[in-house]
C-alpha cells in the first residue's frame, strides 16, 4: 500500500500548473527600481491629488528605516527591491474601457482560459466582477445595479478621482503605513486595488469579487483594497487569484484594510492559487500581505476566510481589531502547502471592547516538503470585560518529508477573559484509506474525501460560488500528494 | 587574558574583581573566561527576545551582584522547617555553599555518589572537567554562559547501572539576608546509568532574603531504561530572581518526570529543555505556578522528539492574583524521522484579579508524519455555575472561591507518588493559595 501511495505520488506531483501561461499585452511600464521619483512618477501617471503623494512619500521615508523582518518560519532569497518594476499597465486601457465590448480581446482571452470569463460571471453567478490585471482595473461590471442603492465599488484610482474624502478619512487607518516593512513598501508604491463603500442600513445586493493577476514578467504586484462598512450594512467581497508560470521569483505586497460601523458586517474571502513554484522550489510568488479588519462600531463583525493553496510562500496574518463593544471576529482558513511551498500564516485578534468575541479555525495541510505554519495571536485587553475567544488549529500531514508547526500565543489582561486554545496534528492513517478502498473508492477520491472532510468546517464558510472552486481547487492541488 | 568586553553587564566587574578567589585549575579560569566573553556578548535579554518576551529584566541591570559571602550565616531553624521525612539523604546548602551539618548522606547505597560540586572539583576533578567540557547545555543561553562563570558550587549525584533508590533525596537551598545584592550560580548534574532509578525533590527557600540572584544550571542525563523522579519547589523571598535551567537527554526507553512548582521570587524563571534521543523514551513535565503582588513567573519548556517511538506529556497550570503575570512557552519538536510520537501538551490559566495577567505560547514543530500531537491552553476564571452550586450548598462564597482554586491547583500535587513530599507540597500550595486567594 505504501509504494502504490508513492508511486502515485510521483506521478501526480508532476501535474503542471494548470493556469501557467503568459498573454502577450503591450505593458507600459516603468523601469526598474524605487527611488522618490519612481513615486511620484507612480502619482502622477494616476493623477492623484496632493495628500495621496505626500502619504506616499512619508510611508517611502518609513520604509526606508525598516528593514526586512526575520522572525517569520520561512525560508527564502533576500528580494532585491531595486530590481522591481512598480508600476505596469496594460496598455490598451488608456482611455478606459466603457463596456465588456471594449475589455481587450487578448485579456478577454486571459480570463476566458482562466475559466471566469465576465460573460460567464455575470450572466451564471450574478456576481460583479472587477477585475485587475497588472496593477490596473481593466472592467467593472454591475456597477450602475450597485450604484442604485448607493454601494461604491470601483477600483482604488477611480475611488482618489471621484470619492477622494472617503479616501483620505479612512486610508491608513487599519494599516497605518507604519505598520510593518511591506505594509509600508505597498503604501509608497500601491498603483491600484478595489475600494468599497457600504452606505448606512444597505445590505449589498450581490457578492462584490475581484480576480488579481500578475501578469508583465518581474512585476511586483502592489495592490490596495479599502473597503468601508456604514452603520448596519452588510457585504460580502471575494477575491481570488492565479498567476502564470514564471521562473523568476515574484514579490505580491498587498495591503487590505476592513471598517466595519455600528452593526456592520463584512466578510471577506480568498481563494488564493497563485504559482507555486515548480517542484524543485524554483519560481513562485511570494505572497507577503497586510491584511486588517477593524471592527469600530457597536456589534460590528468582521469575518475572514481563506483557502491558500498557491504561492511559493504565503506569509500573512489577516486580523481583526475588536474596538467597538460586542463586537465579532472571525477567521477561517484553510492553508495548503505542496513540493517546496511554505506557508506561515494565521490570525491577530485584538480585543478592546467589552463582551468582544473572536473564532479561529484553522486547517493546515502539509504535502511533499512543504511547510505549514500557523501563528496566531490572542490579545484580550484589560479593558475587554467579557471577551471571547475560541481557537482551533488542526494540521494534517502528507508524507514524511514536510512539516506542520503552531505558534498561537495567548496573552490575557482581564480576569473575565475565557480563551481557548486547541490544536491537534495527524495523518491520514491506512485503516481509514482501507476502510474507504474496500467500499469501492479509489485511493485518490478517498484521500480527496477525507481532505475534504477535514477542512469542511471552513469551507462551509465560503460563499457558495466559491466553496465549489475551492473544493476544486483543493482536489488538483492535492492530487500530487496522495500519502 | 579576559576577552576583550563587548557589553559591560552588571556581572562583569565582580568577575573580574573575584575571578582569582573562584575555584579550580587553569582549564577552569579558561573556561571561566570564555563563558563570561560569552555572556557579556549576549548581554541581559529584553522582552525583545522572543524568548524571553515575557519576563522583565530591566532591575537586573541595575544591581551590582556580588558573591556571597564564604562564611554564610546559618538559620538552622529554618532550614529544619524545610526538612522532609522519610528520606534516603539530604544535602542542603546555606546561601550557595553546602552545608556538611544540615546534610545527611550516611545511609546512601554502594554505587551512589553524591557529592557537592566543590568537592568534586578536587576529588573527581578530571570527570568534573569532562562534564563541563563537553556540556550538553547550550552556550547561547546566556545564564548558562553566567553560570559557567561563576559556577563554584552544587550537587551531582551519580546512580551506577541498576541502582535503585527505594526513598527520594532532598536538596535544600536556604538563602539568608546576607544574600543582599548577590548572585549564586548552582550548577547540578545529574547521571543515571542504565536501569538506575531515583526520585530527587529540591527546595529552594529564602523567606527572608532581599534582592538577590538564584541563577540554576542543571545537566541531566538518563540512559536505557533509567527513571528519575525530580521536583522542584521555589518559594524564594519576594524581592529576588529565581533563573532555572535543565537540560535533560532522555535515553532509549527512559523515564523522566518532573513537576515544577514557582511560588517564590519577584521574577522567576524555569526552562526545561528535553531530547528524547533514544527510541521509546517518555518524559512528563508538570508544571503549577502561583502568583501575587507584582511577581512574574515565567515558564519555557522544549521537548525535541529527536527519534522514533517516544512519548511526552506536558500540563503546565497558573493561578494570578495582584498584578502577577504568568507565562508559559512550551514547544514540542518532532525531528524528521521521530515517527509514532505521541505528545500531548496543556497549560490552564486562572485569573483572579483585574490587573494580572496570563500569556501563553504553547508551539508544535512538527517534521514527521505519523504522530500524534495536541495541545491546548486555556484562560479564564471560576465558573460561576460552580460556585452557585456550591452556595446554593451553604457555602460562602469566598470559600466557594478558595474551595475551587484549590481544587484547580491540587491535581497536580495528588498525583505525586511519594505520601511525605505529596503532604509538604499541599502545604506549601496551600499556604501559597492563602496568600494570594486569602482562605
Amino acid at each position: 500500500m505504501k509504494i502504490m501511495t508513492h508511486d502515485k505520488l510521483e506521478e501526480l506531483t508532476k501535474k503542471e500548473y494548470k493556469y501557467g501561461f503568459h498573454t502577450d499585452i503591450e505593458s507600459d511600464s516603468f523601469g526598474k527600481g524605487l527611488t522618490e521619483d519612481t513615486i511620484r512618477l507612480i502619482s502622477e501617471k494616476k493623477k492623484e491629488p496632493e495628500f495621496l503623494l505626500e502619504w506616499r512619500l512619508r510611508a517611502f521615508e518609513h520604509w526606508k528605516t525598516l528593514s526586512e523582518p526575520t522572525w517569520q518560519y520561512v525560508k527564502f532569497k533576500p528580494v532585491d527591491y531595486q530590481d522591481i518594476v512598480y508600476y505596469s499597465a496594460p496598455k490598451s486601457q488608456k482611455d478606459g474601457p466603457k463596456s465588456l465590448d471594449e475589455v481587450d480581446p487578448e485579456l478577454r482571452k486571459m480570463f476566458d482560459k482562466l475559466g471566469i470569463s465576465l460573460h460567464e460571471q455575470q450572466r451564471l453567478s450574478g456576481v460583479a466582477v472587477d477585475a485587475v490585471v497588472d496593477s490596473v482595473s481593466v472592467a467593472t461590471t454591475f456597477k450602475e445595479k450597485l450604484a442604485d442603492v448607493g454601494v461604491i465599488f470601483c477600483s482604488f484610482s477611480e475611488a482618489v478621482k471621484h470619492h477622494p474624502e472617503l479616501i483620505k478619512k479612512y486610508l491608513g487607518t487599519v494599516v497605518p503605513y507604519t505598520d510593518n516593512f511591506f505594509a509600508a513598501l505597498n503604501s509608497a508604491v500601491f498603483s491600484d486595488g478595489s475600494f468599497v463603500y457600504i452606505p448606512k442600513g444597505v445590505r449589498c445586493p450581490m457578492e462584490l469579487s475581484t480576480y488579481f493577476r500578475i501578469n508583465a514578467a518581474e512585476t511586483g504586484q502592489f495592490e490596495r483594497t479599502l473597503i468601508v462598512a456604514e452603520e448596519g450594512s452588510y457585504v460580502s467581497y471575494l477575491e481570488g487569484c492565479t498567476a502564470p508560470m514564471r521562473d523568476e521569483n515574484q514579490l505580491h505586497a498587498a495591503v487590505v484594510e476592513l471598517v466595519a460601523l455600528d452593526r456592520a458586517e463584512i466578510k471577506y474571502s480568498t481563494v488564493q492559487n497563485w504559482y507555486p513554484g515548480d517542484e524543485n522550489g524554483k519560481g513562485g510568488i511570494y505572497n507577503f500581505v497586510t491584511k486588517r479588519g477593524k471592527c469600530k462600531g457597536f456589534a460590528s463583525k468582521i469575518s475572514w476566510t481563506q483557502v491558500e493553496t498557491g504561492s511559493a510562500i504565503t506569509w500573512k496574518y489577516p486580523s481583526v481589531i475588536l474596538q467597538g463593544d460586542n463586537s465579532v471576529g472571525e477567521f477561517y482558513s484553510v492553508a495548503l502547502t505542496n513540493n517546496c511551498q511554505q506557508a506561515d500564516t494565521g490570525t491577530k485578534m485584538i480585543h478592546l471592547g467589552k463582551n468582544t468575541r473572536s473564532t479561529i479555525l484553522s486547517k493546515g495541510i502539509s504535502a511533499g516538503r512543504g511547510q505549514n505554519a500557523y501563528r496566531g495571536l490572542v490579545k484580550i485587553q484589560k479593558n475587554a470585560t467579557g471577551a471571547r475567544n475560541y481557537t482551533q488549529c488542526d494540521s494534517l500531514l502528507l508524507g514524511d518529508k514536510c512539516g506542520a508547526h503552531t505558534f498561537p500565543y495567548i496573552e490575557a489582561k482581564n480576569k473575565t477573559a475565557k480563551v481557548e486554545h486547541e490544536a491537534t496534528t495527524s495523518k491520514i492513517s491506512d485503516a481509514q484509506i482501507f476502510y474507504c478502498k474496500q467500499r469501492g473508492i479509489s485511493e485518490e477520491d478517498a484521500v480527496s474525501m477525507i481532505v475534504n472532510g477535514f477542512c469542511k468546517d471552513v469551507f462551509q464558510k465560503l460563499p457558495m460560488e466559491f466553496a465549489v472552486e475551492a473544493q476544486a481547487l483543493l482536489g488538483v492541488s492535492l492530487e500530487g500528494a496522495v500519502g | 587574558m579576559i576577552a576583550s568586553v563587548q557589553n559591560k553587564t552588571p556581572f562583569s566587574d565582580a568577575f573580574r574583581a573575584g575571578r582569582e578567589q573562584l575555584p579550580g585549575e587553569a582549564w577552569m579560569r579558561a573556561l571561566r573566561d570564555s563563558a563570561i566573553g560569552n555572556f557579556e556578548e549576549q548581554g541581559i535579554p529584553t522582552r525583545k527576545d522572543e524568548e524571553w518576551r515575557y519576563l522583565d529584566l530591566k532591575s537586573m541591570g541595575k544591581t551590582q551582584y556580588r558573591s556571597p559571602s564564604a562564611k554564610p550565616q546559618v538559620d538552622e531553624a529554618l532550614a529544619k522547617a524545610y526538612f522532609l521525612d522519610g528520606t534516603l539523604a539530604r544535602f542542603c546548602f546555606v546561601d550557595g555553599r553546602y552545608d556538611a551539618n544540615l546534610s545527611q548522606v550516611d545511609d546512601l547505597p554502594a554505587g551512589v555518589e553524591l557529592l557537592s560540586v566543590a568537592e568534586a572539583m578536587s576529588k573527581n576533578e578530571s570527570e568534573l572537567k569532562n562534564a563541563l567540557e563537553d556540556s550538553a547545555v547550550d552556550s547561547s543561553h546566556p545564564f548558562v554562559a553566567l553560570n559557567t562563570a561563576f559556577l563554584r558550587d552544587g550537587y551531582v549525584l551519580c546512580l551506577k547501572k541498576g541502582v535503585q533508590l527505594e526513598k527520594p533525596v532532598q536538596i535544600l537551598f536556604v538563602g539568608s539576608q546576607a544574600l543582599e545584592n548577590c548572585a549564586e550560580h548552582p550548577r547540578h548534574f545529574l547521571f543515571l546509568a542504565e536501569e538506575a532509578k531515583a526520585e530527587v525533590i529540591e527546595c529552594y527557600v529564602s523567606p527572608n532574603a532581599g534582592n538577590f540572584l538564584n541563577n540554576v544550571v542543571s545537566e541531566i542525563a538518563l540512559e536505557k531504561g533509567a527513571r528519575l523522579s525530580l521536583c522542584r519547589v521555589q518559594s524564594e523571598g519576594s524581592a529576588c530572581s529565581h533563573l532555572n535551567y535543565s537540560k535533560v537527554n532522555v535515553g532509549q526507553s527512559a523515564h523522566f518526570e518532573s513537576k515544577v512548582f514557582s511560588f517564590g521570587a519577584k521574577t522567576s524563571r524555569n526552562e526545561i529543555e528535553i531530547q528524547l534521543s533514544g527510541t521509546h523514551a517518555f518524559c512528563s513535565l508538570e508544571g503549577l505556578y502561583i502568583g501575587g503582588g507584582d511577581q512574574c513567573l515565567d515558564n519555557r519548556t522544549v521537548i525535541d522528539h529527536q527519534v522514533s517511538d517516544g512519548t511526552s506529556r506536558e500540563f503546565y497550570k497558573g493561578i494570578l492574583g495582584g498584578k502577577a503575570r504568568g507565562a508559559f512557552s512550551g514547544k514540542i519538536l518532532v525531528e524528521e524521522g521521530a515517527q509514532r510520537t505521541d505528545s500531548e501538551q496543556n497549560n490552564r490559566n486562572l485569573l483572579l484579579s483585574d490587573d494580572a495577567e496570563a500569556d501563553s505560547k504553547p508551539q508544535l514543530e512538527i517534521y514527521a508524519d505519523d504522530v500524534k500531537c495536541s495541545h491546548g491552553a486555556t484562560v479564564g476564571q471560576l465558573d460561576e455555575d460552580q460556585i452557585f452550586y456550591l452556595r446554593a450548598r451553604g457555602i460562602g462564597e469566598a470559600q466557594a472561591r478558595s474551595l475551587l482554586t484549590a481544587a484547580f491547583a491540587m491535581d497536580l500535587v495528588d498525583s505525586v507518588g511519594n505520601e511525605n513530599i505529596r503532604a509538604f507540597l499541599e502545604n506549601q500550595v496551600s499556604e501559597k493559595l492563602s496568600q494570594e486567594v486569602g482562605q
